[in-house]
């Protein structure tokens, strides 16, 4: 008579083996990022970026237009003190010559003083040229930032592959 | 009596060169770095309405030491200037002296 006794069934699947695949491969790239592989590895704890100085860091784009204004505004208003000062005021009481020829002269030099002054000080003009590419940097390296995010998105994404049932 | 720079024709005044001299230092070059200052204080203002971080800061230090480069560069052309005017009123003095040696 044959024994009832029979040999117990086992299950196959295992259960972990997927959820650690998708785990083992989602550490892989938080070590690369963290070692400098992912966003810079900049960050040196949570919350603690370099030299933050500042909470708040940046610049409002739409405002530097009017900045550049501002400093050819301001470069104007110089050069117009120059160009409004008589150089021959008061030099009556100074010096004659033969049909005012040496005043001549000496306006003359005056004059061309001031234009070296207007010249010097439209060199301001250069930090105008400064905002414009502070901005053009700041653009660039958000972009160069965005992509850095958007290669670790694609890297978490690899490793988010839903389980679904096969049996 | 003595005269005047206004009782002559050609001739120098000595005070009058000295007023001039003022007059151009002050209008010129002093008025002048005044009004730097005044302005790097506007462009800074419109500059802090949109713009904050340690790159405004040495934005900022870069362009104070510009200015004040600048201010340097005025001084140093007055001084240049007053030079001029000094060996212009030495020129009529020594025109003076040496008009009638015999």
């Amino acid at each position: 008579m044959a024994s009832w006794e029979t040999q117990a069934v086992t299950t196959q699947i295992d259960v972990n083996a997927a959820a650690n695949a998708a785990m083992e491969g989602r550490g892989a790239t938080r070590a690369a990022a963290a070692s400098g592989g992912g966003l810079g590895g900049v960050v040196q704890d949570i919350g603690q970026a370099v030299g933050a100085t500042y909470s708040v860091v940046g610049i409002n784009a739409a405002k530097v237009p009017e900045m550049r204004e501002q400093i050819r505004t301001s470069v104007t208003n110089i050069q117009n003190h120059l160009d409004s000062i008589e150089a021959a005021a008061e030099s009556n009481e100074a010096y004659k010559s033969a049909n005012g020829e040496i005043r001549d002269a000496v306006v003359q030099y005056v004059e061309s003083v001031k234009t070296y002054c207007k010249a010097l000080v439209s060199n301001l003009l250069a930090f105008s040229d400064k905002l414009a590419e502070v901005e053009q940097a700041w653009q660039s390296s958000t972009s160069a930032m965005a992509g850095s995010v958007s290669s670790s998105t694609s890297g978490l994404s690899d490793n988010s592959t839903f389980y679904t049932e096969t049996m | 009596m003595s005269l005047g720079i206004g009782d002559l024709d050609i001739g120098v005044s000595a005070g009058g060169m000295s007023a001039y001299g003022d007059l151009l230092h002050t209008e010129v070059f002093e008025s002048t770095k005044q009004l730097l200052d005044t302005e790097v204080e506007a462009i800074e203002a419109k500059l802090a309405e949109g713009w904050q971080g340690e790159s405004f800061d040495r934005y900022k230090e870069k362009l104070e030491a510009q200015v004040e480069t600048m201010k340097g560069e005025l001084d140093a052309e007055n001084a240049d200037l007053q030079n001029r005017l000094t060996e212009l009123e030495s020129y009529y003095f020594n025109q003076d002296k040496n008009l009638i040696m015999d």
